[in-house]
């Protein structure tokens, strides 16, 4: 309706439209609605028509959400993925995320460098890529590190279940990442996956570790003697960067690794229950 | 009185003043039309509530032409239809299957009113399925496409589509 209509709804026509849905046929309603989309008066209407306390109950939800900080992306992924807010808002305000995302670019700058050196970047790659999950692990546990640490401790949710998914959350996510760099690095073929069961080793391993100390001692631990294998592979390989054809990356390195897993799974899987303080203590 | 077109600019630079005075401008109608959509008060009142939050983010985004009411409403039928999607509430969707209860008289102000928007549309409306009139609303009246409408009244869009063309076809039949 235009300015120089001269029609506005009558109070009760407006009043059967706030009130029953049921109250008004479809074609009145859909014609009114037509309306008040148009004409701010009728709009009027309809709030003077309605109790402040509804007004005010509703505005200090929106005020309520308004005021706080914007969830992340991350967090609203979660939680569209079925995820109670609660916990998501704590799995995403990890600093692990962040601390991925860093070690995947050094990943793949180093990758870069090496391949603008015309020199094969799998071993290097395949060298590198177990260690972010790693740290990404021992981000997620480390106090200083955790602005959300304190909230761990004081929320009900605390305890193994909190912490394992942190771990499994860190864990998917760094896998997904350099798997996307895998590809991204020339040269690379199916065999350049053997960073997985190293990988999944170490960042196991240091949550298995973790049950007695603390996780991010353990994490430097194990990434120090990740180094040494890397360096004794790179020796023993007279020095040659293309570490994907040493034993450390061949059967016996896969099967070494997989021990590993098992191994960690079942320590943790045992101690469980020691994830329950483990944030209080780290 | 400020306009709700300078309302929208001062929420656009962060007035949350302005926010609060274009909410209980605004809530009213749209509560009632949206409880039309939906059977379920809380999760219209979630939907109202996030729309105005949207409001808040959003208004740097309205691009200034247009009612800011049609925009608003824009924002709310499709926080509705996410709102019911993520609580899985399909169940509790009301498809409106009422005609006006005969115990309600029409008045004579809203004959007039049917007059002048619809003339003989409306009574054609009236005589369409409850099924086929949901879908007229959701597509021609909301504006929603026709997978919102599906989602909206929980029936695959395809499904949507046939309804509408069926609907089309006893509209026409209706008013020739």
């Amino acid at each position: 309706m235009t300015e120089t209509d001269p029609w506005h709804a009558p109070p009760s026509l407006l009043a059967r439209f706030a009130g029953d849905p049921a109250a008004l046929d479809d074609a009145t309603a859909s014609s009114l609605e037509g309306h008040l989309v148009a004409c701010s008066a009728c709009r009027m209407g309809l709030v003077s028509a309605t109790a402040g306390s509804v007004l005010a109950a509703s505005w200090e939800a929106v005020a309520d959400r308004v005021d706080r900080p914007r969830r992340s992306v991350v967090e609203r992924a979660l939680e569209r993925l079925g995820m109670r807010g609660g916990l998501a808002r704590l799995v995403g305000a990890t600093p692990a995320l962040q601390v991925a995302g860093l070690g995947l670019i050094a990943v793949m700058a180093v990758a870069a460098a090496v391949v603008s050196r015309s020199v094969d970047a799998r071993g290097p790659f395949l060298a590198l890529a177990p260690l972010v999950p790693l740290a990404g692990v021992a981000a997620t546990f480390a106090a200083a590190a955790d602005p959300a640490g304190e909230a761990g401790v004081a929320t009900p949710l605390h305890g193994a279940g909190l912490a394992l998914r942190r771990a499994a959350l860190v864990v998917g996510s760094t896998f997904a990442l350099l798997g996307l760099a895998g590809l991204a690095v020339p040269g690379l073929g199916l065999e350049s996956a053997a960073w997985m069961l190293p990988a999944l080793a170490l960042a196991l391993g240091s949550l298995a570790l973790g049950t007695w100390w603390r996780i991010e001692v353990c994490g430097a631990g194990l990434a120090l003697a990740w180094v040494a294998a890397i360096s004794w592979a790179w020796v023993a390989h007279s020095r040659h960067l293309d570490l994907g054809d040493t034993a450390l990356f061949g059967t016996t390195g896969q099967l070494a690794a997989l021990v590993a897993v098992l191994l960690a799974t079942a320590v943790i899987a045992a101690r469980s229950d020691r994830f329950a303080t483990l944030e209080a203590r780290s | 009185m400020h306009t709700d077109e300078e309302l929208m600019a001062a929420v656009a630079h962060g007035d949350r003043g302005a926010l609060r005075e274009l909410h209980d401008r605004h809530v009213p109608w749209v509560t009632a039309r949206l409880r039309r959509r939906c059977g379920d008060a809380d999760a219209v009142f979630e939907a109202v509530q996030d729309t105005f939050v949207a409001v808040w983010r959003g208004a740097g985004r309205w691009d200034g032409r247009g009612e800011p009411a049609a925009w608003i409403w824009g924002i709310a039928i499709r926080r509705l239809i996410s709102v019911l999607r993520t609580r899985g509430r399909w169940a509790r969707i009301k498809v409106i299957t009422d005609q006006a209860r005969p115990d309600v008289v029409i008045a004579a102000e809203d004959q007039v009113l049917l007059g002048v928007e619809h003339g003989d549309l409306a009574g054609a409306l009236l005589r369409l399925s409850p099924e086929l009139r949901a879908v007229v609303q959701a597509t021609a009246l909301d504006g929603l496409t026709t997978r919102e409408a599906g989602r909206l009244l929980g029936i695959p869009a395809g499904t949507v589509k046939t309804r509408m063309m069926r609907a089309r076809a006893q509209l026409r039949g209706a008013l020739a």
